[in-house]
């Protein structure tokens, strides 16, 4: 993985801003200096899931048509020592910036940061090539849902057409007892159709909800599986290698755990 | 490339799109055209009839919203517009190893002069999107996903898993065959006709469909040798 990162799906609602979200918190744990940049002008969710919606003074769209200084807008997140978030303009729209702007805030903060990763939004219009820009690898985000898995192959053909060749898959939601019925898409489907690398798996788990709420990424819950699974994702993108987790021992042990404590 | 726009006897207009014409072309081409003509066009006596271009729904969709709301013009139709197939026929197993699918549906055939070039090599997975038009044949070197489009006077070879739309022979030769090393498309399309497979067909070796006698007729592509 490289240095400047899209974080896309095609699909929507597939978690795209909350792996955002927490490869940001996860990483600068590694001491990297990481900004986060929410592409999803008119939606913006990347300062809500971060919690630090209450500290936005300047957006994307006032850097780009000039009304501030970069520096004015990028929020320090106090909690995470160096990273950084450029938060998307509410009250405009995806056509408020264009891919050339894009490329040149890339290449200005390049100079600063060790990660800059971009969320993109849903779709393959603006914002999508926007998000693009000024990417140079990408992950994409899916769950195993053959409506999203379509939509993953377009982005990547569209990924592959842009330049961007670097790109794998981040599995989310994964429900590994739906899949032994047999109910929804394994792994191994998934790769077969999208060709492309799996840079990690993570597992359903409710604990995302909270952390969303409450804009707290997951990453920081040590008893939480799907920030276990992050974690080992942040660890793959700094270039080590480590297996899949094992998902099913982690039903396994709740299983019995809740057995012992209900009396039964 | 553009779009010409002719009269035809007994009133009415046919528009004529060169099958190269993206379709934001034709779209822009469309509105200048209509834009200077306002008068000529105005009322819903204009009839258009659309030839040329194959489209998808969604932009006929696009087209007829357009011309309604900024013409006024009603009577639109599209050359070779489907109605709503009535049977859906399910791939039988033939006894001698062979498979018959019947054809129930057309699909407007594409004219000679469409495609420009004689042959094509992808050396790539077709992804979902993606769409390889050709007058000869055409050879892909990896999968064609769900969503990505192959349209070919010719034949088609798939060197991989052929789950998207392939029609062979579009142009209306029917000595043309589909061979794929996992042939498990959700229909093929062989000079016009349409052919529905089941969905759990399965692809255990390659296989190659060809139009015999009205049918559509799947085989195994090393032919078995019987033991005497």
């Amino acid at each position: 993985m490289q240095n400047v990162i899209v974080v896309t799906s095609g699909k929507g609602g597939v978690g795209k801003t909350t792996t955002v979200a927490n490869l940001g918190a996860g990483l600068v744990e590694s001491g990297k200096k990481v900004v986060l940049i929410d592409t999803d002008i008119g939606l913006r969710n990347l300062d809500v899931v971060l919690g630090l919606e209450n500290r936005i003074v300047y957006d994307l769209v006032d850097v780009v048509e000039g009304t501030c200084r970069l520096k004015q807008a990028l929020i320090k997140d106090k909690r995470f020592d160096g990273l950084f978030l450029i938060p998307a303009a509410q009250t405009r729209d995806k056509m408020a910036v264009n891919p050339e702007q894009m490329k040149k805030l890339v290449e200005e903060l390049e100079e600063e940061f060790d990660y800059i990763i971009i969320d993109c939004p849903a779709g393959i219009e603006q914002g999508f090539k926007n998000a693009i820009a000024g990417a140079k690898s990408a992950i994409v985000v899916t769950v195993p849902e053959v409506s999203a898995v379509r939509d993953a192959d377009r982005i990547i053909g569209l990924l592959s057409a842009n330049g961007i060749d670097d790109c794998c898959l981040l599995v989310n939601r994964l429900r590994p007892d739906l899949v032994k019925r047999g109910d929804m898409l394994a792994l191994d489907d998934m790769l077969d159709i999208l060709g492309v690398n799996l840079i990690g798996v993570v597992p359903e788990d409710e604990n995302i909800i909270r952390s969303s709420n409450f804009g707290e990424p997951i990453v920081t819950n040590l008893k939480s599986i799907a920030g276990k699974a992050y974690r080992n994702v942040i660890v793959r993108i700094l270039g080590d290698n480590v297996p899949l987790l094992d998902m099913e021992e982690g039903n396994k042990f709740g299983a019995r755990l809740k057995k012992l404590f209900s009396g039964k | 490339m553009g779009i010409t726009i002719k009269g035809k006897n007994g009133g009415g207009f046919e528009i004529v799109v060169s099958a190269q014409t993206a379709f934001s072309e034709l779209k822009e081409s469309l509105i200048n055209k209509l834009r200077k003509n306002k008068d000529f066009f105005a009322g819903t006596d204009a009839k258009l009839v659309f030839s040329g271009k194959e489209m998808t729904t969604a932009q006929k969709r696009d087209i007829k919203r357009l011309l309604k709301m900024e013409y006024d013009i009603t009577k639109v139709t599209f050359c070779g517009e489907l109605s709503k197939p009535d049977s859906q026929v399910a791939v039988k197993q033939g006894q001698a190893k062979e498979s018959i699918a019947s054809v129930s549906d057309e699909i407007q055939l594409v004219s000679k002069n469409h495609f420009n070039a004689k042959s094509v090599f992808v050396a790539h997975t077709l992804r979902s999107g993606q769409r390889v038009e050709c007058a000869g044949d055409v050879v892909i070197l990896g999968d064609v996903n769900v969503g990505a489009e192959v349209i070919a006077g010719g034949s088609v070879a798939v060197m991989g898993t052929l789950r998207g739309l392939v029609h062979a022979g579009a142009n209306g030769r029917n000595d043309v065959v589909i061979a794929a090393t996992q042939l498990l498309p959700g229909q093929l399309r062989i000079s016009g006709k349409i052919a529905m497979f089941p969905e759990n067909k399965q692809a255990l070796e390659p296989e190659i469909a060809e139009f015999k006698e009205g049918s559509v007729v799947i085989r195994p592509l090393r032919a078995r040798r019987t033991k005497r």
